[in-house]
């Protein structure tokens, strides 16, 4: 009778535990979360024009029942015209560069990988400056930016599946990365070189550092809406990417085709990677270090960790963006700031994280 | 349940196994013996569909196992590597759970796959380190949970790739005692190992892999002889009996 009673404790306690770890990582999501919407309404406010909190809501019932009052038409405008788009597009590019970054480097079982160190945005960058020095329409820039960013990739993980046969497989990965991105970066300054000074020259050095300034609300969409079908794609592998954590031939033992899912991620990464490109240039460091971030908070598993990338991803880029139109008269290049950043923080997370990732 | 017919296995041109007819069936724990370099884990990588076989075919219940699919083929056979580092430090109740991706209904756990998983781990004392992360523990501990991992796959082959290299003594003893446990529950149990007394110890049955062929099979008692230690291992050993059991064991020297 006894052993029954304490068998049921013991379980009972088991399930409580299990209950409370469950519980502090879900947390951590709502917490993010929340944090994510306050500086998403704290970027509403601020900018040249200024607008309070009280300003900011009541424009938001208004417009919600219907009705803006004359008094907040110039709120309202300012609001959904320009910051409401600019916010939207930074929080999406925040979150497509992070978790791409997380996809990657479950997937290729190494911690110091992303898409931009792999070459897809020198490749994307360099299909964009082929398209703009050939006078392009935007559709095809997009899809120029694209091709180069995944054949940028691709090569960078033949060559090191070709040369990585022994020794350390992360830093031969990350070397022809490296190699890679110098090629690209060269077929860029050829393609700067022989740009119409006047005319193009300018507008590849301007796309390729990247501004959300002149974001539009169809913008927003355009970027939105994909990057959310790319998030949904790559979540619906969070579970197959643990396994993938531990090689290809353990996970293929463990049941998962390797081989399929990693096709699906590049490609998907580098759509929702190039898309973001095309928006605010080559963005480095972000979808390095918001999964390392990420990671020391709530773990590698990714049916947390891809989450709450995202929301991170989101909320620091947003955070750029706002320091990017806010800090100077004029403003700053995003992409400029996220590197100026993005360096010093990985320093100190490699430091902190040194011991295991 | 296992049969490798006229199976030649290698890498490209350096073929390693040449056409050996081998059959294995449930209950049993095979022991893989050979030299270093003599392809027992060719042989494996063939098995488990990693590599593919030069010629010859591998039949799974019948079935050829290049008809199978990657999932289907994790059904029948779980595979447990030696314990290794992880790049990312997953829990250990995590890296257990990965056994069962497979058998997940709508791609992650359901509560009936943490029973069991918990299940496993009680099954294998190791409940006490189930929430710690798996780069924090010990080899021996390590490898106990990837036992753990395969069991939680619920298949009915195991194959185990030296599955006490590195451990020290205790632990080589630990896993023997756990795999004597997974032939009682009927589970087909193929493994190499460097040390013939382990075959004496656990085995049912021993597979010596010598110049590309399969020198003996059988029981460990009647393949395992003085001659064998000197023609595999090139060594003047001796297999004595001890005299309190019936258990024997190899001597070099």
């Amino acid at each position: 009778m006894d052993v029954r009673i304490a068998e049921k404790v013991k379980v009972e306690k088991q399930v409580e535990k299990k209950e409370k770890l469950r519980i502090n990582k879900t947390w951590f999501i709502g917490l993010m979360l929340v944090l994510m919407i306050m500086v998403i309404m704290l970027s509403l406010t601020a900018g040249r024009y200024e607008i309070s909190l009280n300003e900011l809501l009541s424009t938001i019932m208004f417009k919600l029942k219907g009705e803006v009052p004359d008094s907040l038409r110039q709120v309202e405008t300012i609001l959904f015209q320009v910051r409401l788009p600019r916010v939207i597009t930074s929080v999406f590019i925040g979150a497509a560069l992070s978790i791409s970054g997380t996809a990657y480097q479950s997937m290729f079982k190494n911690p110091m990988v992303s898409p931009d160190i792999l070459g897809v945005s020198v490749g994307a960058g360099f299909g964009a400056a082929l398209g703009i020095i050939f006078n392009r329409g935007y559709m095809e820039i997009q899809l120029l930016s694209f091709a180069f960013g995944l054949l940028a990739v691709t090569v960078t993980y033949i060559i090191s599946h070709a040369v990585g046969k022994t020794g350390d497989k992360i830093i031969v990965l990350v070397l022809c990365g490296m190699v890679i991105r110098t090629v690209f970066q060269a077929f860029i300054s050829i393609t700067k070189y022989l740009a119409d000074p006047e005319d193009s020259l300018p507008a590849i050095t301007f796309w390729l550092m990247g501004s959300l300034s002149a974001v539009t609300l169809k913008d927003a969409l355009y970027i939105g809406i994909p990057t959310t079908i790319g998030i949904i794609i790559l979540m619906r592998y969070r579970w197959q990417l643990n396994v993938m954590a531990f090689g290809d031939e353990e996970a293929a033992s463990l049941g998962v085709d390797t081989s399929i899912i990693r096709k699906v991620i590049i490609v998907v990464s580098t759509i929702i990677v190039s898309m973001s490109i095309s928006v605010c240039g080559t963005i480095g460091w972000v979808g390095l270090i918001i999964p390392h971030f990420a990671r020391m908070i709530v773990g590698p598993d990714n049916r947390m960790l891809m989450p709450f990338s995202i929301l991170i991803g989101g909320t620091y880029l947003l955070i750029m963006d706002d320091v990017a139109r806010t800090m100077l008269q004029v403003e700053i290049p995003i992409s400029i700031l996220t590197s100026i950043i993005g360096a010093p923080i990985f320093v100190l997370l490699l430091i902190r994280s040194r011991r295991c990732w | 349940m296992l049969q490798c017919r006229k199976l030649t296995c290698g890498y490209g041109k350096k073929i390693t196994i040449k056409d050996i007819d081998l059959s294995f069936e449930k209950g049993e724990v095979i022991c893989l013996l050979g030299s270093n370099g003599v392809g027992k884990t060719t042989f494996f990588k063939t098995l488990l569909g990693f590599l593919k076989s030069v010629s010859g075919e591998i039949f799974l219940l019948g079935k050829p196992i290049s008809n199978y699919s990657k999932k289907n083929l994790a059904k029948h056979i779980a595979y447990v590597p030696q314990a290794h580092q992880a790049p990312f430090d997953f829990s250990i109740k995590d890296v257990v759970m990965m056994g069962r991706t497979i058998h997940f209904k709508r791609r992650v756990p359901s509560s009936k796959d943490w029973e069991i998983v918990d299940q496993v781990i009680d099954e294998l004392g190791i409940e006490y380190m189930k929430d710690d992360s798996f780069m924090s523990i010990s080899g021996g501990e390590r490898q106990m949970v990837l036992i753990a991992r395969a069991l939680a796959q619920e298949s009915d082959i195991i194959i185990m790739d030296e599955p006490t290299s590195n451990l020290d003594f205790g632990n080589q003893s630990k896993i023997l005692q756990v795999i004597k446990k997974l032939k009682e529950k009927n589970k087909l149990i193929i493994m190499t190992t460097h040390s013939p007394n382990q075959a004496f110890e656990c085995g049912t049955e021993v597979v010596i892999f010598n110049d590309k062929k399969v020198l003996g099979k059988g029981n460990p008692d009647d393949i395992i002889t003085d001659q064998l230690l000197k023609q595999v291992y090139d060594i003047n050993g001796k297999v004595y009996e001890l005299h309190d059991s019936d258990l024997k064991v190899c001597v070099s020297c």
